[in-house]
C-alpha cells in the first residue's frame, strides 16, 4: 500500500503545481484577509481578553490567517475528491487491488504536506512583526500546523466524500469550515466575546491548534501546555477522521 | 484463487454468473434480476442492450463497484462479493467516461496506475514503453492528457488498463466519443488482444459494434434475454425479416393479416410494419404491389441483431 499512497500523494502535488489558481486561492487569499482586516481593523478596535502576546491586531491576526492558509489548503485539496469522482480518476483508482484507505491516507498527507508549505511561506513573515523564531519554535510551529492540515484535509474529505458538486461543498465550506475558523480565536479573543460564541469557541477543536500557535509565536516561555494540548487533540483527530474515511471510503 | 466455493467448470471460466440481482436504495424494481451466465476464457463478449436495460449496473458488479443485492459473480474464480480486492487483480477496467488525471501526462498516467496495482517501477518502466508503443502513443508521452484529443486519450486508457497485464478486460462503452475511424483502429486493437489470449467484455449499445463480437449477451429489463454467437442468435429464428415503414404500413398489415400463414408474423405499430417469415420473396412482391398505400421504406432480408432483439424482447431497439 505504501508505494500506492506514494504514487496518489506525488499526484496531489504534481495536480496542485500546475493550476496557478489553487496557489493564489491558498496563499493569496489569506495574505489578503491578514493585510485587509489586520491592518483595518487594527486602529479601530482595542481588543478585550488580550492582555499580553502581541502590541498589534495585525499581530494578534497573524497566527490565525496562517491557519486560514492551512484551512482553505484542506478545502481545495478536497474539493479534488469531487473532481476526481466526475472525472472519473477515482473510479480508476477504486476498481484496482490497491486499499481504499490508500486513498485517504494520501489525501489527507498532500493537503497536510501543501498546507504546511503555504503556511511556512507565511511564518517567513514573521520577522516583520518583529518576531524572532528559535529553531524548536518553528519546528514546533510546522509540527502543528502539519497534525492540523491532516485533520482538516481530513474533515473536508468526509464532507466532499459525501458530496456530488462543488457547489453543494461550497455551502459546507461556508457553513461549517469557515465558520470553524471564525470562531477558534483566530479573528478575535474569545474573552470579550458573547457567550454564547464563548462555549462555540470552548467546543471548537481548531481553538486549542491555533491558541498552541499563537502561544509559540508570541509567549516568552516555551508554551509546552498549549503546544501538547493542541497536539494531541490534533493527532486524536487526524486517527479518527483516518477511521472514518477508511470505513466510508472502503462501503461500496 | 479461491477454490473453497467455487466448482471446477467455473474455474475453466473467464466469469461466471449466477442468479445475479441488484436494486438501487429507494427503487421499487431491480436493476438487474436474477441473471446467470458463463464467459468462456479468450474470447470478446459483446454485452448489448438499450439504456436502462441494466447492462452497465451489471458491468459495475462485474467491476466490483456494486455489492450485489442478491446472488454471485466469479472473475477467474474469485467471487466479487468475498473478495473483491483479488478480484480486481485479474481485472482491467475501461470506463465509459475516461479514468485519467487531464492534469498528468500520458506517462504519468500510467505510472499511478501501475503503482495501484503493486507494479515495480522497472515494470512499470517496461510496461509503459512497449504499451506506448503498441498504441502509438511514445511521441506524446509527456503530453498532457488535457492537451490530447478524445482518440489519443481513449488510446491512453486502453495502454493504462492493460499496464497491469489483465487476462480480463471490462470495457463500458469503450468508444464513446471515437470518431468512425477510430473506432475501427480501436476494434483492431481489441482483435490483437484476443489473439494473445485475453478475455474481453464490452459492453454497448451499438449494434456495429456487436457484430463484431464473439459472443453476444442481450439485456432487457434487468435480464439476460438472449446469449450466443451473433451468427447463431440470427439463425435461431430461421427467418426472413420484412420491414414497410410509412403511412400506408397499417393498412398494408391490415390487407395481409388474412392471408398470412400460421408461421408468420406480423407486428404493426404506428408509421411501420414488420413481417418475420420464412416466405420474403412471396411477401415482398406483395408488399411491393401495394406501396401506393404508402412506403417510404422496405427492407428485405436476413434478421438483423435488432431484428434479433425484437424477436427476443417484442420492442424496437432503440
Amino acid at each position: 500500500m505504501n508505494a500506492a499512497v506514494g504514487a496518489l500523494l506525488k499526484r496531489e502535488i504534481l495536480r496542485f503545481a500546475r493550476q496557478r489558481s489553487r496557489w493564489i486561492g491558498a496563499l493569496g487569499t489569506p495574505l489578503m484577509f491578514w493585510l485587509f482586516i489586520g491592518g483595518g481593523l487594527g486602529s479601530s478596535f482595542r481588543m478585550p481578553g488580550l492582555e499580553t502576546g502581541p502590541t498589534s491586531y495585525l499581530g494578534y491576526f497573524f497566527p490565525g490567517a496562517i491557519f486560514l492558509s492551512v484551512l482553505f489548503t484542506a478545502i481545495f485539496s478536497t474539493i479534488s475528491v469531487i473532481e476526481d469522482r466526475h472525472e472519473g480518476f477515482l473510479q480508476g483508482v477504486l476498481t484496482s487491488p490497491t486499499p481504499p484507505m490508500a486513498l485517504v491516507l494520501a489525501k489527507m498527507l498532500g493537503g497536510a504536506l501543501l498546507g504546511l508549505a503555504q503556511a511556512g511561506l507565511m511564518l517567513a513573515i514573521a520577522p516583520l512583526l518583529g518576531l524572532e523564531l528559535s529553531i524548536l519554535r518553528v519546528l514546533a510551529a510546522f509540527v502543528l500546523l502539519f497534525v492540523s492540515g491532516f485533520w482538516l484535509t481530513g474533515l473536508g474529505f468526509y464532507f466532499a466524500w459525501k458530496l456530488d458538486s462543488v457547489q453543494g461543498f461550497h455551502g459546507v465550506m461556508n457553513t461549517v469550515l469557515v465558520p470553524l475558523w471564525l470562531l477558534s480565536g483566530a479573528v478575535f479573543p474569545s474573552g470579550g466575546s458573547a457567550v454564547p460564541l464563548q462555549w462555540a469557541t470552548r467546543l471548537n477543536p481548531l481553538s486549542y491548534e491555533v491558541a498552541g500557535l499563537q502561544a509559540l509565536l508570541w509567549e516568552e516561555s516555551f508554551p509546552w501546555t498549549a503546544w501538547g494540548m493542541a497536539l494531541s487533540l490534533g493527532v486524536g483527530l487526524s486517527i479518527l477522521l483516518v477511521l472514518v474515511g477508511e470505513r466510508m471510503t472502503s462501503r461500496r | 484463487m479461491e477454490i473453497g466455493n467455487v466448482s471446477g467448470s467455473q474455474l475453466a471460466l473467464a466469469i461466471a454468473v449466477e442468479g445475479l440481482g441488484y436494486r438501487y436504495p429507494g427503487a421499487s424494481t431491480d436493476a438487474v434480476n436474477e441473471i446467470s451466465f458463463v464467459i468462456p476464457r479468450g474470447c470478446v463478449t459483446g454485452i448489448l442492450g438499450p439504456n436502462g436495460s441494466g447492462k452497465s449496473t451489471t458491468f459495475r458488479m462485474l467491476s466490483t463497484q456494486l455489492v450485489p443485492s442478491r446472488g454471485e459473480a466469479w472473475i477467474d474464480g474469485v467471487s466479487v462479493r468475498n473478495n473483491p480486492a483479488a478480484a480486481r487483480a485479474s481485472l482491467g477496467v475501461t470506463f465509459q467516461s475516461p479514468s485519467l488525471d487531464p492534469w498528468l501526462s500520458v506517462e504519468e498516467n500510467l505510472e499511478i496506475h501501475g503503482r495501484l496495482f503493486g507494479l515495480s517501477r522497472a515494470e512499470i518502466r517496461s510496461r509503459t514503453t512497449e504499451l506506448l508503443k503498441l498504441f502509438g502513443l511514445l511521441a506524446r508521452r509527456k503530453e498532457r492528457v488535457r492537451t490530447l484529443s478524445g482518440g489519443l486519450a481513449r488510446r491512453t486508457e486502453l495502454a493504462k488498463t492493460l499496464l497491469s497485464a489483465p487476462q480480463i478486460l471490462l470495457l463500458d462503452e469503450p468508444t464513446t466519443g471515437l470518431d468512425p475511424a477510430a473506432r475501427v483502429d480501436f476494434w483492431n486493437e481489441l482483435r490483437k488482444l484476443r489473439s494473445g489470449g485475453i478475455t474481453i467484455v464490452v459492453a454497448t449499445h451499438l449494434l456495429e459494434e456487436a457484430e463484431l463480437c464473439d459472443e453476444l449477451l442481450f439485456f432487457s429489463e434487468g435480464k439476460v434475454v438472449g446469449h450466443g454467437a451473433p451468427d447463431e442468435l440470427r439463425a435461431a429464428g430461421g427467418r426472413e425479416v420484412l420491414q414497410a415503414e410509412g403511412s400506408g404500413a397499417l393498412g398494408i398489415a391490415e390487407k395481409l393479416r388474412p392471408v398470412l400463414g400460421m408461421s408468420d408474423h406480423l407486428h404493426v405499430e404506428p408509421g411501420r410494419m414488420r413481417l418475420e417469415t420464412n416466405e420474403g420473396a412471396r411477401w415482398f412482391e406483395q408488399i411491393r404491389s401495394l406501396s401506393t398505400m404508402g412506403v417510404d421504406n422496405l427492407r428485405w432480408g436476413k434478421p438483423t441483431l435488432a431484428d434479433v432483439y425484437f424477436r427476443l424482447t417484442g420492442r424496437e431497439y432503440r
